[in-house]
């Protein structure tokens, strides 16, 4: 079954704000992924930590179910279409405490996933994978649990894509970025074209110079490119800009009016002769 | 960044931090629970948490108030609920402020400035944060944080019932200077950075570009109706002021005349030599008329106030995308 797990970013940033909080005598946190369950796909769409600790000898895990519990109660209170999904934790690879855990959260719901989170970053990536544990073995011999990977894609609510992009520009910046103003915003995407723009005709002086060798699928997106304008004559093309640009004109200039009479009005109220006359 | 400017601006104001930084996770929570809510609930809230460290407030997690049962603004028990269990997870508890979702922002209503003020109350650094979803969907991220300010607080506190204009007048207050904004920050802690590269690979930013949409009509109809909707609001309010006006007005002159009588039988009375009639409390027989509240009034112009300046903005950004379609036009044609 050809299952994929669809992870929003909101979860990614709530698994690493947890590590960076986790106690310090901790390596890996885990903790339950909540969502909502399709036919081949499960949408993660929030999650929280539970805290959890391995006795030293044998190895035993404890997870505080009471936390988890409670914490699964309030969410259902706000977000009261949010079922238990799965699990995460942190961590490079499937370690041997998943198989006693993933126990646990096949008590919950019906096909626990794995969501694994490397934050340690050991190859230099943050990998996100995602797994589901199989039986394997032979029925009547030694059992055993496997899990075997599925796929993992990132989905985004549209008003989340605009925040990501957002919060792209922060990774740069000594981690500080400011929310553009909306002016500002459209003129950094105009450099950001002009810079594209900059690079395609690069490609293309390239090609007719034949110091590239062209490639036709290069060649067809930029025709289609090209052909994206829409092929107005400039007559009608004037005719749209100017009731466009005189909309918007008439729009400042009412609401800069508006502003100025509000301003007139307060002051005029307080100044009203009938107010120094009450006892 | 001309912070000397700022701090002083802010100390006269009452605020004690320059800024708002608020952490990449809390914004996508809030991002998340106003999406997922927008059709269950009219106004989605939520709690803020974070702490005041030198000159800002940050903010780092969030968490969303449950629908309010019967006229209870907030739910206490699960607030302490919720504030216990993020104890035990390390996270900051501190509860800083509140967020709320408006459409186009339009925040500026009476729960509005008294919830605000019940937490100003009680915790003196708390803010409120206005999240724009509309906006947000059209391509620009629009969060904003707000405070009141110190003359705005005396006038709600001390005399809730009864804000005349003297009073108000005596304060100096008028609707512009009742809000603070104070602007934010977003901030991604080393390893969220690393976070981001790697959603970045997996999922191509070619999302998010909805700014670049060059339709403007459907979000002017819906601004300019908001803007027309609290215009008729103000108007009525200076209506019914215009009206006490008047009658406080006719009431004078009927006092007067009243006396004037009065003086008059008094003097007939004493030619006749007959006892004066005696002095009457004329307040009993023409009882002042309270004035109109000033508030509703001051609420409907800051709202208008903000709501120009955000058509300003919207068609400013507008325009340059119309001028930048015409240049590629041209472009086309001169081929």
């Amino acid at each position: 079954m050809a299952l994929t797990v669809k992870v929003h970013p909101t979860v990614l940033f709530q698994i690493v704000n947890a590590y960076e909080r986790r106690n310090l005598d901790r390596t890996a946190i885990l903790g339950t992924l909540l969502g909502s369950v399709d036919k081949n796909s499960v949408e993660v769409t929030n999650c929280f930590v539970v805290p959890h600790s391995i006795s030293g000898a044998d190895g035993t895990v404890c997870i505080e179910m009471h936390l988890a519990d409670v914490m699964y109660k309030l969410n259902k209170q706000v977000h009261p279409s949010e079922i238990i999904v799965g699990w995460w934790i942190t961590g490079y690879e499937v370690s041997s405490i998943a198989v006693p855990i993933n126990d646990y959260y096949a008590r919950q719901c019906q096909n626990p996933i794995q969501l694994l989170v490397d934050t340690t970053m050991k190859t230099g990536k943050m990998n996100i994978k995602a797994f589901v544990q199989v039986d394997i073995g032979v029925p009547e011999g030694s059992q055993g649990a496997m899990f075997s990977p599925v796929s993992v894609e990132i989905t985004q609510y549209p008003p989340e894509a605009v925040a990501m992009k957002t919060l792209q520009r922060a990774r740069s910046i000594q981690g500080l970025v400011e929310p553009l103003a909306e002016l500002p915003q459209v003129i950094e995407s105009t450099v950001d074209l002009d810079e594209m723009l900059t690079v395609v005709l690069n490609y293309v002086d390239d090609v007719i110079a034949d110091r590239v060798t062209p490639d036709n699928t290069v060649g067809r997106s930029l025709l289609k490119l090209v052909q994206a304008i829409p092929k107005m004559t400039s007559a009608d093309m004037e005719g749209m800009m100017n009731s466009n640009i005189k909309d918007l004109l008439m729009s400042m200039y009412l609401s800069e009016l508006t502003r100025v009479q509000i301003h007139l009005n307060e002051k005029l109220a307080m100044t009203s002769p009938n107010i120094s006359n009450l006892q | 960044m001309a912070i000397p400017h700022r701090i002083i601006r802010r100390n006269e104001l009452g605020c004690p931090f320059e800024y708002v930084q608020m952490d990449s996770l809390a914004v996508m929570k809030i991002i998340k629970h106003c999406y997922e809510e927008r059709s269950n609930i009219e106004v989605p809230r939520g709690g803020l948490l974070g702490l005041v460290i030198e000159n800002r407030l940050e903010i780092t997690n969030t968490f969303a108030f449950p629908i309010a049962k019967a006229d209870e603004a907030v739910d206490e028990d699960y607030t302490t609920n919720m504030m216990l269990h993020m104890k035990k997870i390390n996270q900051d508890y501190l509860h800083v402020g509140w967020y709320q979702s408006c459409d186009f922002g339009a925040f500026v209503t009476v729960e509005f400035v008294v919830a605000q003020l019940g937490y100003q109350d009680s915790i003196e650094e708390s803010i409120v944060v206005i999240y724009d979803p509309k906006k947000t969907a059209r391509g620009f991220l629009s969060l904003k944080a707000f405070r009141l300010t110190p003359q705005a607080l005396k006038m709600l506190t001390e005399n809730e019932h009864n804000i005349t204009p003297e009073f108000v007048k005596s304060l100096h207050l008028s609707f512009d200077k009742m809000f603070l904004e104070v602007p934010i920050m977003i901030r991604n802690s080393p390893l969220a950075s690393a976070l981001c590269c790697q959603i970045v690979e997996m999922k191509p930013v070619d999302k998010g570009t909805q700014f670049l949409d060059l339709g403007t009509s459907s979000v002017m109809e819906s601004r300019l109706k908001l803007l027309l909707e609290k215009v008729d609001d103000i108007h009525q309010e200076a209506y019914k002021t215009n009206k006490w006006v008047m009658q406080v007005s006719k009431q004078q002159q009927e006092k007067s005349k009243y006396i004037h009588q009065r003086n008059l039988e008094n003097a007939a009375r004493q030619a006749k030599g007959e006892p004066v009639l005696p002095d009457e409390d004329l307040n009993k027989i023409f009882r002042p008329i309270p004035p109109p509240s000033r508030l509703p009034q001051m609420l409907s112009s800051s709202q208008v106030e903000f709501s120009c300046q955000q058509i300003n903005s919207f068609c400013s950004q507008a325009l340059g995308k119309l001028f930048i379609s015409e240049a590629l036009q041209h472009s086309k044609a001169e081929q």
